[in-house]
């Protein structure tokens, strides 16, 4: 790819979009939001659900906890990238600070690059399944394993690095490869075993409390809908109006999302294991079975290839990256997935780690990015500012950090672990009273609320009107 | 002065653009917050979202929670 071509691009990428230009009504954007929702992600999420519920309570857990993050999230940051056509990381400047949206951006991408380990792996299981249904030689485990996801990211980075055209092609075809795997799934399961059995069908790994068991999935709910913050504002500035941005994402990423999901949990709870490359020999057969593996590993290559492509075009975002060639950057992230990736299997089988960290780290600036927007600057934000990197910026705050949310994101975060432990999956005392992620929110919210009043709208730092004046730009074209 | 130049002196070298796409950024910022101070930016949700994101909320969000709670806690 030209070097000139993807630094354009990647410049292009995070130009505000303007209300002329967007090419998604409510149709469209539900239609990609949904193919976006209906992925490995779903299977894999319902995979670690069936470890504690069956599919009646998996259904009503995840509705639940999806419904109440994809509203948080979406009320925060659909309305402003709608509003202004930016990207999260544009919108997110106003409470974080430049330089605190930059630090944020890099640990957002270590999160991208475990869910890039992870789809690599998905892979590597698939092919190893493959191999064990042909020849009785198990290779889904160990070094093998290994090797087949650093062959996976080798061909997602030439995917990435050669074939960009090619790649938005390919990836058209992801939803509909996902929507058969579904289809297949179903009618397997319709037909070979009957919705009876599934719905009887026990949890896999649960607790004695019922009730924490619930919990455990509302969490994890409420994680896998926290989740998507980072992508939602590059979408959002695309759609033509705040309604059409907003109500898609709870037809996809919550009634869709959860679709898959459940039969996800179904499939676990019938062949009894939580690895979605698993379930389709046993449950399909051979043939059927090996065609629906070879769906899986094209839809996840394409995946990871556009999640690669995506991060590479924001690493050039920042200017240190400009005059490092595509390959080189692209390269560079696909070595640090290959160091994550000595640590691939447990992530994978332990899936739960990615949700509860999705909660953690996003459900805080989601809630922070509602106080900041509703109540502090009565729905504007000064887009100017949100582009300038410069001392003169009003969201400068001190040296580029807002040091207030930056307290609040690490007292939600220290809050998060004492009452969760997302690595291992183990709910602390307090849990069975108030889950983590709920906690968090209300937390998080109330206190930048409390600190931010008195640390920053009336000490006048940050851009905020004062308390007396409306929101809005003056006939200078100032706040 | 126009607006698109008051962004210029102002933001100019302080973005994250290079110098052939820092002219496209200001006319962009000049447009969206001419449209704003007209009032024709996009409008944002209305009051009736807001009721039907309160529904949604309780009924699918908080009631399923506490019906588990009632039974299980």
């Amino acid at each position: 790819m030209a070097e000139a071509d993807v630094n354009s691009e990647a410049q292009s990428e995070s130009m505000p979009v303007l209300k002329s230009e967007r090419p998604y009504g409510f149709k469209d954007y539900t239609v990609v939001i949904t193919g976006f929702a209906c992925a490995a992600w779903c299977f894999i999420t319902g995979g670690s659900l069936a470890l504690y519920v069956d599919v009646p309570t998996a259904l009503v857990g995840s509705i639940a906890g999806n419904i109440v993050a994809v509203l948080l999230m979406s009320l925060a940051t659909q309305v402003i990238s709608g509003k202004y056509g930016v990207d999260a990381y544009t919108s997110v400047r106003g409470i974080l600070g430049g330089k605190g949206t930059k630090v944020f951006l890099i640990l957002m991408s270590i999160f991208v690059i475990a869910w890039l380990v992870i789809l690599c792996m998905m892979v590597a299981k698939a092919v190893g399944n493959i191999v064990l249904g042909f020849t009785g030689t198990d290779i889904t485990t160990g070094v093998p394993v290994f090797i087949l996801s650093v062959i996976a990211g080798a061909i997602c980075w030439m995917v990435a690095w050669k074939g960009p055209v090619l790649l938005k092609k390919l990836n058209n075809f992801v939803a509909p490869i996902f929507v058969i795997i579904l289809i297949f799934l179903f009618v397997v399961v319709s037909m070979n075993y009957g919705w009876d059995t599934v719905l009887s069908a026990k949890p896999l790994a649960p607790f004695e409390d019922q009730w924490l068991n619930f919990l455990v999935v509302f969490e994890l709910s409420m994680g896998a809908g926290f989740s998507w913050w980072p992508n939602m504002g590059g979408v959002a500035k695309l759609c033509k109006t705040t309604k059409a941005a907003f109500w898609p994402n709870v037809i996809g990423l919550v009634f869709a999302a959860t679709l898959g999901t459940v039969m996800g949990v179904a499939a676990s709870l019938l062949v009894n294991s939580s690895d979605p490359t698993a379930w389709m020999i046993p449950m399909g057969g051979l043939g059927l079975g090996t065609a629906a593996l070879l769906l899986v590993i094209c839809a996840d290559i394409t995946a990871c290839s556009v999640m690669l492509y995506n991060l590479g075009i924001g690493i050039k975002q920042v200017k240190t990256f400009v005059k490092i060639p595509w390959g080189k950057c692209t390269g560079l992230i696909t070595l640090i997935a290959f160091v994550g990736m000595i640590w691939a299997e447990p992530l994978y089988d332990n899936f739960y780690i990615i949700l509860g960290i999705s909660s953690m780290s996003c459900a805080p600036i989601a809630m922070m990015q509602l106080v900041d927007y509703y109540a502090f600057r009565k729905k504007h934000i000064s887009i100017r500012d949100a582009y300038n990197n410069g001392k003169n910026s009003k969201y400068y705050f001190w040296g580029g950090f807002n040091w207030v949310a930056i307290g609040v994101f690490a007292a939600s975060v220290a809050l998060y672990l004492a009452i969760f432990d997302p690595f291992l999956c183990i709910p602390h005392d307090a849990f069975r009273y108030c889950n983590a992620t709920t906690a968090v929110c209300v937390f998080s919210a109330l206190a930048y609320y409390v600190l931010g009043k008195l640390l920053l709208v009336k000490r006048g730092i940050g851009g905020f009107p004062k308390p007396n004046e409306k929101a809005g730009i003056e006939s200078n074209g100032k706040e | 002065m126009s607006a698109v130049d008051e962004i210029r002196s102002e933001l100019s070298g302080n973005t994250n653009f290079d110098e052939a796409h820092e002219g496209e950024l200001f006319e962009r910022i000049a447009e969206i917050e001419e449209q704003e101070r007209e009032g024709k930016l996009i409008p944002g949700l209305d009051k009736a979202d807001n009721i039907l994101i309160a529904a949604m909320f309780i009924v699918l969000g908080v009631l399923p929670v506490i019906w588990y709670a009632v039974m299980y806690f």
